[in-house]
């Protein structure tokens, strides 16, 4: 039954199927090697998912591969799940058409990680088992908490999802010459598989694999990059700045974070969002500790910020290698081109064309080979953390009040993961031809002013109670959504209205602080017995969480017990 | 999940090594956090008022400030979680081992 799944699977994903339909150039021709090296993943993937059906048996197992990933092995995973297909190929465009602006919108991505390490990671893992609402509603009360926690989690994780889908529809349209609704379906495909039948187990190793192959192929291309202008960042830049439309403007700050409201509000986003985002909380609860936990952070901390410093001289390398060269580029009848907006495919290909520069087709194959794989390790975690938020927050905890059979819980859960990944595949179907750049920035937003703030407040404060937390959690994510539902984003890019009545990009300056003053409010207003019962429920909270120590005897929450 | 309860929560608080490693911690977390948030929102404001300064290159090579400065961010970021899990492993693991051995069960 697997075994047809499987195969069903690699059909449905397969780039032969579509191979012959190209649409009006759209699509490019057919490169072996790429689909030798991609079908290569599709299969390592799913030899991942096979193996690791048969040890996902337990609800733990399903959530959290039982707490027994090793935090190495779990820091590459979180990497593999934080650097999407945005990050890699996204960031490395936007250095490619503007330089050092590109290389702030990675400074932000990483500043988010010590936050979550100083923060969240270890009192988290001691006060939860399977998801972030288990932290958030530890002493509060457990259907509103879970609730909130769970909207919360879904609006991220299908927002994220989406634009994650569009973008590898449009990406894998591109590399491989497949119909982007193949493409889309093929992706939905592959990551439902791997959650229903591999659960965690499967999509951790999936991650791993990907977050390997990403940095080594990203240290192979810049050191490559680097070779060619003998190791000197003196000759690269010169040679970058030299060619590129700008100029020397290119390597000084531009209009990116110019303005200081628009700058702040997404730096807000950025970084507290990394420390609300679903799917990166869940990953805590893979490890056994703590110690583990923290551990872990501290990896993929590290794989971040390599990446980080990888990226830029991917995009400037993009920048030095192609921009001479005319065969990269659209060119017109007249002989001229662009050099940012005419590059084929876009921007967002920069590094994919690099890679053939610098390596030819078998470095072009393994770095589209490697971009696809980055997109399903990122959408399978998005979908195993949204079917979680559906069936252990929603089903398990406020439906069943904690009844509910563990045989049950996970059943559920992987009908929500097929649920959740046939809306994206809908979703990003119908949104194809639209502007999302909203999607992403909205996701963050969300976690940022509704995710982190309730976990936050009830988590470090004492007086949080479970009014306040529902009032400023449902505050910060309605005031998210309709901020950037106001802005120019959406107001004026998808609904065509004039001007916009929200005139910043990013909500989080305004929807964030309104958060936490919403759960202040209502907390220390809160003159309720039960609030007074939940203001004294934090000492215990207070102490498991520094120490792991609990009641009842669970080996696996014994903090550093070892 | 079971709470601890009043009596053994009363005497976790009470205990000296509970207080030196939630105080010690506490310290180190908050300065951690507050020394990586004034540093990147700093950087944005540095951004957006001294824009032109960025753009000079640093004495003596071709590389300029700003871009100096970002991938000393990146470097930085890489130190202050190294000291927290260095020392969170040397200080902090064997105190909430002994909370464990004298108070779990």
């Amino acid at each position: 039954m697997i075994a047809r799944l499987l195969l069903a699977a690699l059909v449905a994903a397969s780039p032969t199927l579509a191979m012959a339909q190209t649409t009006a150039g759209r699509e490019r021709a057919t490169d072996w090697i790429a689909v030798g090296m991609f079908m290569l993943i599709v299969f390592v993937t799913l030899i991942i998912t096979y193996r690791s059906a048969g040890s996902t048996k337990s609800k733990a197992d399903f959530y959290t591969a039982g707490h027994a990933i090793t935090p190495l092995q779990n820091g590459l995973a979180i990497a593999g799940d934080f650097l999407s297909a945005a990050a890699f190929l996204g960031i490395s465009a936007l250095v490619y058409a503007n330089g050092f602006d590109g290389l702030l919108y990675a400074i932000g991505f990483l500043t988010g990680w010590p936050i979550v390490l100083f923060m969240m990671s270890e009192r988290m893992r001691n006060l939860g088992s399977f998801t972030f609402s288990d932290a958030a509603a530890f002493r509060l009360e457990r259907t509103p908490i879970r609730l909130v926690a769970a909207t919360g989690s879904l609006v991220v994780v299908l927002f994220y999802l989406i634009a994650q889908m569009i973008g590898a529809g449009q990406v894998i349209q591109l590399l491989f010459g497949v119909q982007y609704l193949v493409a889309v379906i093929g992706i939905g495909a592959l990551m439902i598989l791997y959650v229903t039948v591999g659960g965690m187990q499967a999509t951790t190793w999936v991650q791993i694999t990907k977050a390997a192959l990403l940095l080594s192929g990203g240290t192979f291309m810049a050191l490559a990059v680097l070779w060619h202008f003998d190791f000197s960042f003196a000759q690269l830049f010169a040679a970058a700045s030299k060619i590129h439309p700008k100029g020397a403007a290119i390597l000084a700050p531009g209009g990116l974070f110019a303005e200081p409201v628009s700058a702040i509000s997404l730096g807000l986003a950025l970084v507290f969002g990394t420390a609300g985002l679903p799917h990166i909380l869940m990953r805590f609860f893979t490890v056994k500790d703590a110690a583990g936990a923290r551990k872990s952070v501290f990896y993929a901390t590290v794989c971040v910020a390599y990446f980080c410093l990888v990226i830029p001289m991917l995009g400037f390398g993009a920048v030095a290698v192609l921009m001479p060269d005319a065969s990269y580029f659209n060119v017109g009848a007249s002989g001229q081109f662009n050099r940012i907006t005419d590059l084929i495919g876009g921007p967002n290909m920069a590094s994919i064309h690099l890679a053939n520069a610098v390596g030819g087709p078998i470095l072009f194959g393994f770095m589209a080979a490697v971009a696809f794989a980055t997109i399903l390790a990122v959408v399978a975690g998005l979908t195993l953390a949204g079917a979680s938020a559906v069936s252990h927050d929603i089903y398990g905890q406020v439906i069943a009040r904690g009844q509910a059979s563990e045989t049950r819980e996970v059943w559920v859960s992987k009908i929500a993961a097929l649920a959740i990944g046939i809306v994206a595949v809908l979703l990003a179907y119908a949104f194809e031809r639209q502007n999302v750049a909203f999607m992403a920035g909205l996701a963050l937003s969300v976690a940022a002013s509704c995710n982190f703030p309730v976990l936050a407040m009830a988590i470090f404060w004492r007086g949080t109670t479970t009014r306040g937390a529902v009032v400023g959690g449902l505050a910060g994510l309605v005031a998210s959504v309709s901020l950037v539902v106001l802005s120019k984003t959406v107001w004026v890019a998808l609904f065509h209205f004039a001007t916009a009545p929200f005139p910043y990009d990013n909500p989080a300056l305004f929807s964030m602080p309104l958060a936490f003053l919403g759960i202040w409010v209502f907390s220390v207003t809160d003159r309720s017995a039960r609030a007074v019962r939940e203001r004294k429920a934090f000492d215990a909270q207070f102490v498991q969480s520094e120490t792991g120590i609990t009641e009842a005897k669970q080996p696996g929450l014994a903090a550093a017990a070892s | 999940m079971l709470q601890l309860t009043p009596e053994r929560t009363a005497r976790i608080l009470a205990d000296p090594s509970f207080k030196e490693l939630v105080s010690a911690r506490a310290k180190l977390r908050w300065t951690l956090s507050a020394i990586t948030l004034v540093m990147f929102f700093g950087f944005i404001l540095l951004i957006s008022t001294a824009r032109g300064a960025l753009g000079a290159t640093i004495a003596g090579s071709a590389i300029p400030v700003g871009l100096g400065l970002a991938f000393a961010m990146i470097v930085v970021v890489i130190v202050l979680t190294g000291i927290y899990v260095l020392q969170s492993n040397s200080r902090f693991d064997p105190l909430t081992r002994a909370l464990n051995r004298e108070f779990g069960r």
